[in-house]
């Protein structure tokens, strides 16, 4: 009895030790584990990501994973038709425009972000919606909307139906969104609530209306035209490039580098049938030449420059990570040579077959666009997540002196003739310099 | 009794593996404990052999793992700051340069804001009455900022004519991001760096771990200090253009000639 007593005791003993034993060697692992790891291991968005930011950083960490908000494009001309008749706009000023998104931007965001499906709109309709309230937004790019949403603070719903390359669009306060796509097609939507147009008293914008409002029988121009009486003046400028690496030059080699992961010691040496410095890394090489011309090639994924991890991003969204992540490197690279450069996203071009897709960012000098091969300031081609190439031409542009005078958009609409088009104002080289010309888009 | 055995089988087994996983686990610790003292003792060493002393409390730290942040310029928070501080009638202007500088202006005063966070403001708030001690002035410091908007949450130090606010990120100190609140006999002047809003990493993995020693030897190559007395990891803020500013690790390294930061990216010291 005293023996079965002793034997039922020693049981739960030895079960009592197994457990321990076993929690121990879980606790143990763990610690191992949580030792070792660090944060690059861990997508900081899950939850454990999140957990180990919190126990390392403090509570919440101060910190969250997204993406940036500034947007890589402004629009070349903005609008906002109020509730009284009155309708005021922005053209080819920075600061005016980036003012005027201030005041209706977020608005506008919220507005877009429950837009639904898009489809074919009539001209005949989307005449009549621009005689109401609204604001209008018109782009020198061809963007997607998922991307104009999200640079106006709103979340992109998913477009995995017709995402067309925007120029233009209308949001009215009826909440019906009109889009003019690049190839001059017409769409139009529903939206879940309507943007706010109530005046603002800090914005000083210029009178301007629609072509469809002022000259309704002028089909040699988009409905949506934005006619400003005024003229435009605007400085004739001149372009020199960078030249990297010589010592009369304040160009930094060295940050131009960094940029691209380089460093200021890696092996180098001349090219001499094109005149380049070639700097050779392990899986990729730069080459800078003295024209300005940069060009970065990685021989294999690894040698290219991560724009984002793959687990990390919505599969609708990468084009917002590539782009944004192109705009901050060649914000780097520009500080290199000119602080004061600029330059949008002009459009993508994806190529199916091999998976590339390709950013082409061009000069905006005093908030106008230079136009042609010369405008083009960055080509950069992706594969999903990596950056496997970059050909920029670094530019500085100078005033040159003189200032022209562009016609009113008033009176170049009503000289229009032919098919409907747009107008624009865009830089074009003419002998050594550039000169702004107002001109008409399409038709 | 052939389940006893298997029990003891087991206990034997799983204290076996706890002992190897516990020894391995403290020989990590213990090692490391030793390398880094060997290797504080080795730099102090090169430092008196180069003709400098640490202070008595100095310590090596050891270097954490830190993300390079990134925070979005928001003009919407710099309206709501100067609005607070001048009233809602002050106008808004921006430069023509295209230097993206902000200038507010009410009959109270100036705020302007620059690229890169930069603010600074004179100004003369409704009723104001200088304040003479260290209290008075955090008081009124306290309330002119919540009139800006700014949280509350922030790490105040003040003395009879000034006060600085700052806040931590990630658990460690922005260096420069400081307001700094200075009191004159005809009005108050702040002046300093500022963000708005949650920062933000755009890929987990960006993340910079900076060795404490790395950073002193960046700074010896350049000054010429007697005395090392603390060193702290935190963060800088720099203007990356844009509208986007940069928080990049580094280490603040308090001298005898004064206080050094040394920036983890750069490899470099700067001065604030």
């Amino acid at each position: 009895m005293r023996t079965m007593k002793t034997q039922k005791l020693k049981n739960r003993f030895k079960n009592g030790v197994l457990a321990g034993l076993t929690i121990l060697l879980v606790m143990l692992t763990a610690l191992g584990w949580v030792g070792d790891m660090s944060l690059a291991d861990l997508p900081a968005d899950s939850w454990l990501g999140r957990l180990y930011i919190s126990l390392s950083y403090g509570e919440a960490g101060g910190f969250e994973l997204r993406l940036g908000e500034i947007a890589a494009a402004l629009p070349a001309e903005c609008a906002v038709h109020g509730e009284q008749g009155e309708m005021t706009g922005a053209q080819y000023s920075e600061s005016a425009v980036r003012a005027f998104l201030g005041a209706y931007g977020q608005s506008l965001g919220t507005a877009l972000a429950t837009a639904g499906e898009l489809r074919q709109g009539a001209e005949a309709d989307f005449r009549l919606a621009l005689k109401e309230p609204g604001i209008f937004l018109r782009y020198d790019s061809a963007l997607p909307l998922s991307l104009i949403t999200h640079w106006l603070g709103g979340n992109p719903p998913d477009r995995s139906g017709v995402d067309p390359a925007v120029q233009a669009l209308f949001v009215g306060t009826d909440a019906k969104l009109w889009v003019r796509a690049a190839d001059g097609t017409l769409y139009r939507t529903e939206l879940g609530v309507a943007p706010d147009t109530t005046p603002r008293t800090e914005l000083s914008g210029t009178a301007c209306t629609f072509a469809a409002q002022t000259m309704p029988d002028q089909s040699a121009v988009l409905p949506e035209t934005l006619l400003f009486s005024q003229t435009l003046e605007l400085p004739v400028i001149a372009s020199t490039a960078p030249s990297f690496g010589t010592e009369d030059t304040t160009a930094s080699l060295a940050l131009l580098l960094e940029a691209f992961q380089y460093d200021p010691y890696v092996r180098n040496y001349p090219d001499e049938s094109t005149g380049r410095r070639v700097f050779v890394a392990t899986q990729s090489t730069l080459r800078v030449g003295s024209d300005g011309s940069v060009l970065f090639r990685a021989n294999t994924e690894e040698g290219g420059l991560e724009a984002y991890l793959e687990n990390e991003v919505d599969s609708q969204t990468p084009l917002l990570y590539q782009v944004d992540y192109a705009r901050s490197l060649l914000e780097t690279v520009f500080q290199s040579f000119s602080p004061g450069a600029t330059c949008f996203f002009d459009r993508s071009e994806t190529d199916g077959s091999s998976q590339t897709t390709q950013l082409i960012f061009r000069y905006l000098v005093n908030g106008v666009p230079v136009e042609g091969e010369a405008g083009i300031a960055a080509v950069l081609e992706y594969q999903e997540n990596i950056l496997m190439a970059a050909e920029l031409h670094l530019r500085t542009f100078d005033t040159a002196g003189t200032v022209r005078t562009l016609m009113p958009s008033t009176v170049a609409a009503a000289a229009a003739t032919g098919e409907p088009h747009s107008l624009a104002v865009g830089y074009f080289a003419e002998g050594t310099g550039f000169v702004p010309i107002r001109y008409y888009v399409g038709g | 009794m052939q389940w006893s055995r298997v029990k003891t089988i087991f206990i034997v087994i799983l204290l076996m593996v706890d002992g190897f996983l516990f020894i391995n686990i403290a020989g990590k610790y213990v090692s490391g404990y030793y390398r880094k003292a060997e290797n504080a003792h080795n730099i102090t060493e090169i430092l008196a052999g180069r003709g400098i002393s640490v202070g008595r409390s100095f310590e090596l730290p050891s270097a954490e793992a830190l993300p390079v942040l990134q925070i979005d310029r928001s003009r919407t928070d710099e309206d709501h700051f100067a609005h607070g501080l001048l009233g809602e009638t002050a106008e808004r202007t921006e430069s023509a340069d295209g230097s993206d500088t902000v200038r507010y202006e009410s009959e109270r005063g100036v705020v302007e804001w620059k690229e890169g966070g930069v603010v600074s403001a004179t100004f003369t708030p409704v009723d104001y009455v200088q304040p003479q001690t260290a209290d008075e002035v955090k008081a009124l410091a306290q309330e002119l900022v919540g009139q800006a908007g700014l949280g509350t949450a922030l790490v105040w130090q003040a003395d009879a004519q000034s006060a600085s606010a700052s806040f931590p990120t990630a658990g460690v100190p922005v260096f420069n991001r400081v307001l700094t609140i200075t009191f004159d006999a005809d009005g108050v002047k702040i002046g300093g760096m500022w963000t708005f809003g949650m920062p933000y990493i755009t890929k987990s993995g960006n993340y910079v771990t900076f060795a404490a020693a790395d950073a002193l030897f960046t700074l010896l190559a350049r000054e010429t200090p007697t005395e090392i007395d603390r060193m702290e990891l935190g963060f800088l803020l720099s203007d990356t253009g844009g509208g986007r500013v940069q928080m990049t690790p580094g280490w603040r390294i308090d001298t005898n000639t004064g206080s050094f930061f040394v920036d983890s990216l750069k490899k470099s010291s700067i001065s604030l």
